[in-house]
């Protein structure tokens, strides 16, 4: 099993962003219910063996030191742990040295850093609150302390332009960080920079601009031997993120926090995403022993079927055939988008990556 | 009540010069409906008809006078005033002895105050002129009388002088309908002969005729049939209307009111039919109505194939009460299966697709409109083509004929040249000018009527700011340089959006239908060519660049229940497009095209 906690909180909220995180304030409280709801699951699911742990959000790093051991003690009391890979995220203004070390302390050994891009203009139109200086000390430093780093970078921002995101990319790739995540930014409804697109005060790079860049930046990435092993990240042989890799093959996992999600005996369940509501949840748990998750769903065979495809293609290690049993008149329609791997999987062509949403809608059953 | 004491009657006018206001006050004063239940334009009773301020559908209602201490029996038939419904006018005019010609008086005699003069004088109809709107500020009414005078004809002397708005003047009009109309003529005695001038569906007493009885009498209890076919019906009750239906012992010659007989088939009551008694009935019929011309013919489809049987069974009902729309089964490769429907003109289809959207709750795909084409083959035969897609080869063409019209224009000189520019644009042939008067010019052009169908009336309002108003007729069938254009998507020709349009327009219209089609078309897994062509020859093409992205590019712990959700919305999109070929178009981009304007 995996489990991945949730830390909603950040200095600031970027413009674009519509992930469940709020700034500080009740980190405190939070915290308190965490470890409460850990000692809850932990009667449930204690003697499931985690194999990776996983600290998201918001920004982890935004809390003070002393707390996140809080939680990782708690963890480390109530579930069995026989990890192989201890990941946290953090931003480069929060990553200092003392913090690191604290990190590495709990049993950390994977660092991730939302670096976005090093165009200071781009930072600052993104409301990033780092610069490219900045990011390369946080990187090196990271490095310092931990042997697996890992940098997220966008495409798509407002004013990058590809000159602009392969330069990002070039820098990055000889600092000597081993896994790059790279996403082309998502407009999601309600979030500001969405606004400020629909009233045309912002313009982003059009689809074949951010297609192309894509492209580029995937270029410099192999040639430095980042080989691409999902839809959207690339690592150096043996660094590629096991935690991630448990959801595309459909590992169970336990998500514990606001908004944190699951996955057990073919089940998936959610938490409530409202903070302050979670740590409301979570003290009357307590007193009355209710569940407090929102939204279960047990997954049906149909359901299942299309997961494992919907998820098991997204990496580039592909699928066994026997996934597509039930599928084969959509695998002859799209046959020109799938390939065989020499380990006998099928997987997605490059082109298949581009347009694999349109695909995969044919995989749905009715 | 004796005949002599019947008037049968309507009330013409051109648009807005008051008609329904007029019929309103009619109604009003002689009690016939309680203030409480007045509403403001009684007879217009659908919602469609008060929101364009236009009538549509036939009303009938009976009223009591009482003139100089005798009750008099006034049927009032209105009747709508728009040019695409001449034909309504004409059935319910031959149900009347006479007619109420209304003109405003700060109008003046406008383009369907004559049509609707020359109708009623075709059915030998005695009309009375009268001036309404007398209380505005810009009303000349001597101007108007002397107008009417030498324009129509009419003796105006003792025309009444009303506002119908004020309610001035009507008792004047009352005179006027009982003095100067005639009373209806009829044997009572002889064989019934009735004729049925409308019709619609009561979900209770099944299909209602409206009738005019000409000779004879009908009552409850009689057994009745009509001349078109021999079944036999038993009346279950009589009445007229107030509007609404009031039962009658019996209906006898010179009246006017509506016969049930539980006639379940809307098709057994045909407007123009004559009922007779079947056990005593009239030797001949009653001479018949022409039937209704369509001018305009579009494909109508429902956006969601299954829904089929609800479009077809609501063009059933909307036929009962209206004879003037024609359809019939259609199908197209691309919209799937629906009808083609022949409407009077565009109002006319733009009322209908309303009505359908509205009272049947259907989604529609229409094609554009179109006219009825005579071609001519090589092998001398000649076939009427109101689909494009029936266009023979042009191989095996000789030539093709479209309909032509007269359309008279009125207009205040000011806009003569613009409108001159208008008419030209549109293959518009110079026939006439006329000064009617100093501020109101006739002009008179021959154009085909496949350049008038589309946007010729809007653009004429917005180019004379409203003043200019338009009347034409068919005046026969013209040899033109006429072609197919095409619109090929991914080397497939999409049946409905293909066009039958004069050579010299072909190149233009399909570069602006390709321009418009490549924004409209979404991004498919492969670039797709957007081609304009006639015959085999391309004349314009766009290309559809091919999808770049269509990729989560996230998906973790948190994201994958929605994601799922997000793709199985885009599934759901997909199932609504349609399908040309191996492109998949959404039914708004049909929409889209199929309505923009070719000359805007």
């Amino acid at each position: 099993m995996q489990i991945y906690v949730h830390i909603p909180f950040c200095k600031r909220k970027c413009n674009y962003c519509d992930f469940c995180s709020q700034t500080l304030g009740v980190e405190r409280e939070y915290i308190d219910a965490l470890i409460e709801e850990i000692k809850i699951q932990g009667q449930k699911y204690g003697d499931k063996v985690v194999d990776t742990i996983y600290f998201g959000g918001g920004t982890p790093s935004v809390l003070q030191e002393g707390m996140l051991k809080e939680i990782v003690n708690a963890l480390e009391l109530n579930f069995n742990l026989q990890t192989i890979e201890r990941s946290i995220e953090g931003n480069p203004e929060s990553l200092t040295i003392d913090k690191l070390r604290e990190y590495r302390a709990c049993g950390f050994d994977r660092v991730s850093m939302g670096v976005q891009s090093l165009d200071d203009n781009v930072l600052i139109k993104a409301g990033r609150l780092h610069n490219s200086k900045t990011a390369i000390e946080a990187i090196n430093n990271a490095m310092e302390i931990f042997d697996n780093v890992s940098v997220d970078m966008m495409i798509g921002l407002p004013e990058q332009t590809m000159q602009s995101a392969v330069d990002t990319a070039q820098k990055l790739v000889v600092t000597g960080i081993k896994h790059i995540s790279c996403y082309a930014l998502i407009l999601e409804d309600g979030t500001p920079l969405s606004k400020s697109v629909n009233d045309g005060v912002v313009k982003l790079p059009n689809e074949d601009d951010c297609a192309d860049t894509f492209d580029e930046v995937m270029k410099i990435l192999s040639s430095a031997g980042f080989l691409r092993y999902e839809v959207s990240n690339f690592a150096k042989c043996g660094f590629e993120c096991r935690h991630n890799l448990g959801y595309w093959h459909r590992s169970e996992y336990l998500g514990l926090g606001a908004a944190a999600h699951s996955l057990i005996d073919n089940t998936r369940f959610c938490n409530v995403s409202n903070v302050n509501k979670y740590i409301e949840s979570i003290n009357v748990l307590q007193t009355k022993n209710n569940n407090f998750q929102i939204i279960k769903n047990e997954l049906t065979n149909d359901e299942i079927s299309f997961e494992k495809i919907m998820l098991g293609l997204r990496m580039t290690e592909g699928i066994p055939k026997s996934y597509f049993s039930g599928f084969e008149e959509q695998l002859e329609t799209y046959s020109e988008y799938f390939v065989t791997n020499s380990n006998g999987n099928i997987a997605l062509t490059k082109r298949g990556y581009e347009i694999m949403n349109t695909i995969l809608c044919d995989f749905i059953k009715e | 009540m004796k005949s002599e004491f019947i008037r049968n009657f309507s009330i013409v006018a051109h648009i807005d010069h008051g008609k329904s206001t007029l019929a309103d006050r009619l109604i009003q004063n002689t009690g016939t409906v309680s203030v409480r239940d007045m509403e403001e334009q009684l007879l217009d009773n659908m919602d469609i008809e008060r929101e364009r301020g236009i009538t549509i559908k036939l009303q009938t209602c009976r009223m009591i006078y009482n003139f100089k201490g005798q009750d008099y029996i006034l049927n009032l038939i209105d009747t709508p005033g728009h040019v695409d419904f001449t034909y309504e006018v004409s059935r319910s005019l031959a149900a009347c002895e006479g007619a109420l010609l209304i003109v405003d008086a700060t109008q003046g005699v406008e383009a369907q105050t004559l049509t609707n003069v020359y109708l009623a004088l075709d059915h030998n109809l005695e009309i009375v002129p009268v001036i309404n709107k007398i209380d505005l500020a810009s009303a000349d009414i001597e101007g108007v009388k002397k107008e009417i005078e030498d324009v129509i004809g009419l003796d105006t002397s003792e025309a009444p002088l009303i506002s119908a708005k004020e309610g001035i003047g009507i008792d004047d009009v009352f005179e006027a309908i009982i003095t100067k109309l005639p009373a209806p003529k009829g044997n009572r005695e002889a064989p019934l002969k009735a004729l049925i001038f409308d019709s619609f569906y009561d979900s209770y007493k099944g299909a209602i005729s409206m009738i005019r009885v000409v000779e004879g009498t009908v009552k409850v209890g009689d057994h009745i049939k009509m001349y078109t076919h021999d079944k036999v019906f038993e009346v279950v009750e009589v009445g007229y209307f107030t509007p609404k239906m009031k039962p009658a012992t019996i209906l006898e010659a010179g009246e006017v009111g509506y016969v049930a007989a539980s006639i379940k088939n809307v098709g057994d009551t045909a407007v123009g039919d004559t009922i007779t008694n079947a056990d005593y009935p009239a030797k001949e019929p009653l001479p018949g109505y022409k039937k209704a011309q369509p001018m305009v013919y579009a494909g109508v489809f429902p956006s969601d194939g299954a829904r089929y049987n609800d479009l077809k069974e609501a063009l059933c009902k909307l036929n009962l009460n209206d004879a003037s729309l024609s359809f019939e089964v259609e199908s197209s490769l691309a919209l799937g299966f629906g009808f083609r429907c022949g409407f009077l003109g565009l109002l006319h289809m733009e009322i209908i697709e309303e009505r359908l959207e509205r009272e049947f709750d259907l989604d529609l795909v229409t094609t554009s409109p179109s006219v009825s084409y005579r071609v001519t083959k090589n092998n001398g035969e000649v076939i009427p083509v109101d689909n494009p897609m029936n266009l023979p080869d042009p191989s095996n063409i000789d030539f093709i004929e479209e309909p032509i019209v007269k359309a008279s224009i009125y207009t205040p000189p000011e806009y003569v040249g613009t409108i001159m520019e208008l008419c030209q644009e549109k293959r518009g042939i110079y026939i006439d000018l006329t000064y009617l008067d100093k501020t109101r010019v006739q002009l008179i052009y021959e154009m085909p009527l496949n350049e008038i169908i589309y946007d010729f009336f809007d653009a004429l309002k917005s180019k004379t700011r409203g003043y200019a108003s338009l009347d034409y007729e068919i005046k026969g069938y013209q040899r033109s340089d006429l072609v197919r254009l095409d619109i090929l998507i991914n080397g497939d020709a999409c049946d409905a959006l293909s066009l039958i349009v004069h050579r010299e327009k072909a190149y233009a219209r399909g570069r602006r239908m390709a321009e418009k089609l490549k924004d409209v078309i979404p991004r498919q897994m492969f670039e797709v060519p957007i081609q304009a062509a006639i015959g085999g020859k391309i004349i314009a093409r766009e290309t559809v660049k091919a999808m770049r992205k269509d990729v989560l590019a996230k998906c973790y712990g948190g994201d994958i229940t929605r994601k799922k959700k997000l793709l199985e919305k885009q599934k759901e999109g997909k199932k609504r497009m349609r399908r040309v070929g191996s492109v998949e178009v959404p039914s708004e981009a049909f929409a889209t095209i199929l309505k923009f304007d070719s000359d805007k």
